[in-house]
């Protein structure tokens, strides 16, 4: 049942990726490739079988990945607040792909971590995937010819809020930390790792 | 403080004094401040091995001070680099972010050495470099938005150029993440970190981490 769920998910973030990356949507693109690894670095990580799939990675990545990739597949124009919304829930889901990212590294590829180097990365993880989500969105708008980036106050306002969330839910993960601790968030985000 | 280290200083400080005294005649405040800013990150190496702190590499050393040099000759009024050569800015930025990825790698090498709760294995510190190098590029650039917002002065020239910066600093961490990895391959960080001369102060951040780490674990068995 497990890796029916989990193959299942996959296939809906690959579609819905699919959708996105066809409609020319970088930043979804790369959240949903991004959540794509998080899924299949634990397959591919000599398990001895599929855990479920990450409920707090579903709930962030797949369910706004299905109605983006919905509103571009049926040409639907979301209001400006809904714009909004999602944007704000794909920086909590970058956020968290970031967690996610370096648990598996701790979990998987021998990465000893302590509370504060595992919460200082995170944050630094983030802030350096928007910079090269900025810099993909360059190299896009050069080979196709947009102009996504229209100017340089849209682009610095957006890495400022980027960089002041980044701290903000640093400081966050920082106060959840230490009211639990990484070995029990890790089993909460991965499952029982052997 | 070792030989080398003084003599590069000694090479550097001099065209940065004309450099400082040529912005001070062209009354340009930024070319000014940079200069004097500059003047004291080439010090800062030698003061840390003065005080007994640690014994910087000379090519660090060098590196630091060149890329020191070139920034300050690229504002100064006689050549206007900055704003007449175009890849000027993509070198500074690919110089820096190249050693921003050295002293990333030697901070993981003190890591590895004497932490005994963080543990990275050499192949994931292209990663780590990179993910830093990254973070202080993006960072950077807000920090100079922030400064030309409140100081009206022109740090971050066009939208062009902040994301050929941060084009640049990509490459620079891809040059220094895998300049490192290639350096490192083979050789003891024991070696390396042994040869910064930490002296007393290896006990002081063994004691540190070690501490941390006790604080960590009594405050799990609270949890």
């Amino acid at each position: 049942m497990e890796s029916e769920v989990t193959i299942a998910l996959l296939a809906l973030l690959l579609t819905a990726t699919a959708i996105v990356l066809y409609h020319g949507d970088l930043l979804w693109t790369c959240l949903g490739v991004w959540g794509m690894l998080v899924f299949i670095v634990p397959l591919i990580a000599r398990r001895s079988h599929f855990s479920l799939a990450k409920p707090l990675i579903v709930l962030l990545v797949c369910v706004p990945m299905v109605l983006v990739a919905s509103g571009a597949f049926l040409r639907i124009q979301f209001d400006e607040l809904l714009n909004a919304v999602l944007l704000v829930i794909g920086m909590l889901a970058g956020f968290l792909l970031s967690v996610t990212t370096l648990l598996c590294l701790r979990a998987y590829f021998q990465v000893m971590m302590n509370r504060p180097f595992f919460v200082s990365s995170t944050v630094i993880l983030y802030i350096a995937a928007v910079g090269i989500y900025v810099v993909l969105q360059y190299v896009s708008d050069m080979v196709f010819e947009e102009n996504v980036i229209t100017s340089l106050d849209q682009l610095m306002v957006g890495l400022a809020l980027m960089v002041g969330g980044a701290f903000f839910l640093g400081f966050l993960l920082g106060y959840y930390l230490h009211t639990t601790n990484l070995d029990s968030m890790q089993v909460s985000i991965l499952g029982e790792v052997e | 403080m070792r030989r080398g280290m003084f003599i590069i200083t000694v090479i550097f400080s001099i065209p940065m004094l004309v450099l400082l005294f040529s912005a001070v005649f062209a009354e340009d405040s930024y070319a000014n401040w940079t200069a004097v800013i500059g003047m004291i990150v080439i010090l800062i190496c030698p003061m840390l091995s003065w005080i007994g702190w640690v014994e910087t590499p000379w090519p660090l050393v060098l590196a630091v001070d060149l890329s020191v040099f070139l920034h300050n000759l690229g504002l100064a009024r006689f050549t206007l680099y900055y704003y007449e050569t175009q890849w000027w800015d993509d070198l500074m930025h690919i110089m820096a972010t190249i050693i921003l990825a050295t002293v990333v790698v030697i901070g993981l090498m003190v890591i590895e050495r004497y932490s005994n709760t963080i543990r990275v294995p050499r192949h994931w510190y292209l990663f780590f470099v990179f993910i830093m190098v990254m973070m202080v590029g993006v960072t950077w650039e807000v920090f100079e938005y922030m400064i030309d917002q409140t100081f009206a002065t022109d740090m971050q020239h066009s939208l062009d150029d902040t994301l050929d910066d941060l084009l640049s600093d990509v490459a620079g961490g891809l040059i220094g993440g895998i300049g490192a990895a290639i350096y490192l391959r083979g050789r003891a960080s024991e070696e390396i970190i042994d040869s910064l001369e930490f002296k007393d102060n290896a006990i002081k951040i063994e004691r540190w981490f070690n501490k941390k780490a006790e604080i960590e674990e009594q405050r799990k068995e609270r949890v």
